[in-house]
């Protein structure tokens, strides 16, 4: 008689069963839980008699395919947030409209005009500096910002690598434990969860390919690379370019990773090509500022008077070498430059036109040649590579190419054709070369009176500033002028970040569909695991009122006997 | 169409619709209270470029009108200090025509007309060398210099011979992109081109008056060659007027023009710039009803299970 048996069995695998029941209700909001259902088996004896139920198998839903479309949306969301993070970082760095460089360009230029009006009044000239030393503070605010920007990403991609490299690492020993319990015959379904909430982090951070091996193993490959065979996990590394970006390798090679998606490819994107883009946009922008306006500044004349010495602020690093191989920010032409020396005793004026071949003459050259013409001495410092010129007592010297005096045939209209003097950082108004060095000359900003709205020294005479106005409607950068290029770089950033953001939407609506489509797989309905729990308890009702009844029957045959 | 939808389905989706609802409002309420719908270029790249121009045109024509409202105060000075020229030398030609006239008058009369004639000179010279805001309007580019003084006296000491020390260019003003407006003229080209020096004249008058060789006859002839000399230069100066009356003219039209562009760029600047608050009004709007929606949905959906049925 079997009777006992078969009723114990019930309750025991109804007892098993309200327990998944009550795991999956307890799990019900935990994420990366996969509902389980429980499957019985009637336990048969000798092949003929059946004899109660078993417990076979836990089953764990899943759903592979929606899966790896979740993995692969889940990279490219991660990738999208980190550039859209960062451009918002660059578009608050570049300014908003009032406080800019394109604004500084502004107010910098509408000073020059507005100081035609009034020239000699020292006054309004220290405004027009101020605007100058503003527009300055504003490009190396930016560029500091962008390089501060670079440096936290920089530490940010760090913590990305070594946060793939644990959670590989937490797989592969996930990986071990599964193999193991899996190998034994059981069901590792809470390990499996465990597994794939970590893939689930991993995919964030880079694009994952999930390659399932026997005893319930899983390989992850991304771009180029295994991140996870097996029980081990491939260790990558982070090192640096000499030109300054950084490059994801497997430890121990020299193989650099290109990440389809996910975080790191992201944030290794703006951190190698967009940040040094927009970077080297304001450098050359600063660039063109310091290169037109100094040209204009350097062939003017001030009204504290004629030069007696200048100095070089752009260095040479190999003075006695031709001009042309020391790769100079702005680079000096095959053309010349002409030099007039005031004598100021005699009131006479010399114009001396030098010919000047970068090719060919070097700095010293070049001061040799200053030192040849009267009333002029140049000498060259090897260790700093600057020159600086001096006049003799009793001479002064100026590049505005006026009529020499006695006249003879009238001025020179463009007295550095050969681009010496921004070439080397003479008389300019800025000193630096690009967004981060830019400054106005310091001796200007002590004495207004140095800043050359003249071109011929009188306190009236507004013609320099008229010329140095004009850089602002002058075409300089692929047919924009100074301010329009800088309008297009933050609106660039701009609709990148509306583009991005759009992608972001369509990316996270996609996300939300997927995890839908998954939860309706693999997720928690209360209502059914309560239906579940009601057949269970009959379960249990039902086998312990067969047994009762059971008891009865044999109470009344041992009555009989009895 | 999904076939189960458990409660993790209901929630991850009421999260996500009320955090792209609130984020929409917030959008709204900052549009609408900050009265700004493009802050930075991102909220409206296409129009950012746009914008960025309105704005450089608005601060680019407030200078320019400050330019030419230096102008034509300049200008102004400028054509008082030459009208004040334009009556000395009306005065100079009515004590000729006296002088030339009195044929008999006794030498006592001449010298208070001379002496007259004196003061006139004095005066030119102050008009010559006037200044505005302490620089010098007819030096030219020289505005620091003074540009008339007296570089020989007679041996009474009165004037004989005035030299100009300013510089020969007129001094510009930008008054548009690219254009500029002469407003400080060189003094030597106005009071002493050959043939109409005004200072010549007058101390020609004077010593025609003193001229003690002269006799009656004479002094009259003489006198008459001066008239002639003091009315080319008062056409002279006239003509100077004239040119500087047209340069204020034409400031005076920029000036008016320059206001209707600059209020042309505020409005251009505004409608990009501005929250259209009606608009902003009625989106924010129709966002809470959507919001208080999803909300209310939220809070029904999420309550009923079995649960509430199995007593």
């Amino acid at each position: 008689m079997n009777a006992f048996p078969i009723g114990i069995s019930a309750i025991a695998a109804a007892s098993r069963a309200i327990d998944l029941v009550g795991q999956n209700i307890a799990n019900a909001n935990t994420p990366g839980y996969h509902r389980q259902r429980i499957n019985f088996a009637n336990r048969v004896y000798d092949g003929v008699h059946g004899v109660g139920v078993d417990v076979v198998s836990l089953t764990r839903y899943e759903a592979q395919s929606i899966r790896t479309a979740i993995l692969r949306a889940n990279s490219d969301a991660a990738a999208i947030e980190a550039r859209l993070n960062i451009r918002r970082q660059i578009e608050a760095s570049l300014g908003s409209s009032s406080g800019d460089i394109g604004n500084g360009l502004e107010n910098f230029f509408n000073s020059l005009e507005q100081l035609t009006a009034r020239p000699d009044e020292v006054a309004l000239r220290r405004t027009s500096l101020g605007t100058a030393t503003d527009l300055a503070a504003r490009f190396r605010n930016a560029s500091t910002d962008l390089d501060r920007l670079r440096a936290n990403l920089s530490q940010q991609i760090t913590q990305t690598v070594s946060e793939v490299n644990s959670l590989a690492k937490r797989i592969a020993e996930l990986n071990t434990r599964i193999a193991h319990v899996e190998g034994g015959g059981q069901s590792a379904n809470d390990l499996r969860d465990q597994r794939d909430q970590l893939i689930h982090e991993l995919s964030q951070r880079i694009d994952v390919r999930i390659v399932q091996q026997p005893l319930g193993v899983v390989n992850v490959i991304t771009s180029g690379t295994a991140v996870v065979v097996g029980e081990f996990a491939n260790t990558l590394e982070l090192s640096s370019t000499p030109s300054g970006n950084l490059v994801v390798s497997p430890v121990g090679t020299t193989q650099s990773l290109n990440f389809a998606s996910g975080l790191l490819s992201g944030q290794l994107r703006e951190h190698n090509q967009d940040l040094p883009a927009i970077r080297a946009r304001l450098d050359s922008l600063a660039a063109a500022l310091i290169q037109n306006v100094n040209q204009v500044h350097a062939t003017g004349i001030g009204t504290a008077g004629l030069l007696s010495t200048t100095i070089s602020t752009i260095p040479v690093a190999d003075v006695s070498q031709p001009l042309a191989t020391q790769n100079l920010p702005f680079a000096i032409n095959n053309g010349q430059l002409t030099v007039s020396v005031t004598d100021v005793i005699a009131g006479t004026r010399t114009n001396t036109t030098l010919s000047v071949d970068p090719s060919t003459m070097s700095l010293q050259d070049l001061a040799t040649a200053f030192s040849g013409i009267t009333g002029l001495s140049a000498t060259v410092n090897t260790s700093s590579g600057t020159i600086e010129m001096t006049a003799l007592p009793g001479y002064e010297f100026d590049f505005a190419g006026r009529d020499t005096v006695p006249s003879s045939g009238g001025s020179v209209s463009n007295p550095d054709t050969a681009g010496v003097l921004v070439g080397l950082g003479i008389n300019g108004l800025f000193i630096g070369t690009n967004a981060a060095s830019i400054a106005v000359r310091s001796d200007i900003l002590t004495d207004p009176r140095l800043l050359a709205a003249s071109r011929s020294g009188l306190p009236g005479d507004a013609t320099n500033l008229e010329r140095l106005a004009a850089v602002r409607d002058e075409s300089l950068l692929t047919g924009r002028t100074l301010s329009a290029d800088y309008t297009d770089i933050s609106a660039s950033v701009g609709s990148d970040m509306l583009m991005l953001r759009d992608q972001k939407n369509t990316q996270d609506s996609l996300l939300l569909n997927l995890f839908g489509q998954e939860q309706s797989v693999i997720g928690v309905d209360m209502n059914e695991e309560m239906l579940n729990l009601l057949t269970y308890q009959r379960m249990i009702q039902g086998a312990s009122k067969y047994m009762a009844t059971v008891n009865e029957a044999l109470d009344s045959i041992f009555t009989m006997l009895g | 169409m999904n076939i189960r939808v458990t409660a993790q389905t209901q929630t991850a989706n009421a999260i996500a619709y009320q955090r792209q609802q609130f984020a929409m409002l917030a959008k709204f309420q900052d549009q609408i209270s900050s009265g700004l719908r493009v802050k930075l270029p991102s909220d409206d790249p296409s129009q950012f470029p746009a914008l960025t121009h309105a704005k450089a045109a608005q601060l680019r024509l407030t200078m320019y009108s400050q330019t030419i409202a230096d102008a034509t105060t300049d200008l102004n000075a400028s054509v008082n200090a030459l009208q004040e020229v334009n009556n000395i030398l009306v005065r100079a030609k009515e004590i000729a025509i006296e002088g030339a006239n009195s044929t008999t008058e006794p030498r006592g009369g001449y010298e208070a007309l001379a002496k007259e004639v004196d003061s006139l000179i004095d005066r030119a010279l102050r008009a010559a060398n006037s200044q505005q805001d302490g620089k010098y309007l007819f030096a030219g580019t020289a505005t620091t210099t003074t540009p008339f003084r007296v570089a020989l006296t007679d041996t009474n000491g009165r004037p004989a011979v005035i030299e100009y020390l300013g510089a020969t260019d007129r001094s510009r003003v930008l008054i548009s992109q690219g254009e500029t407006v002469q407003v400080r003229y060189a003094g030597n080209q106005v009071f002493q081109s050959s043939g109409t020096n005004v200072f010549e004249a007058l101390i020609g008058l004077r010593d025609d008056l003193r001229a003690a060789a002269l006799s009656g006859a004479n002094m009259g002839q003489a006198i008459s060659a001066r008239l002639g000399q003091i009315d080319s230069a008062r056409n002279a100066i006239g003509e100077t007027i004239g040119e500087q009356s047209a340069t204020l003219a034409i400031l005076d039209t920029l000036q008016a023009r320059i206001a209707d562009l600059k209020l042309d760029a505020t409005i251009r600047a505004v409608e990009i710039e501005g929250t259209d608050y009606a608009e902003a009004m009625m989106r924010m709007k129709s966002q809470d009803t959507a919001l208080q929606a999803t909300l209310a949905i939220s809070a029904r959906l999420l309550q009923p299970s079995l649960l509430d049925f199995l007593r």
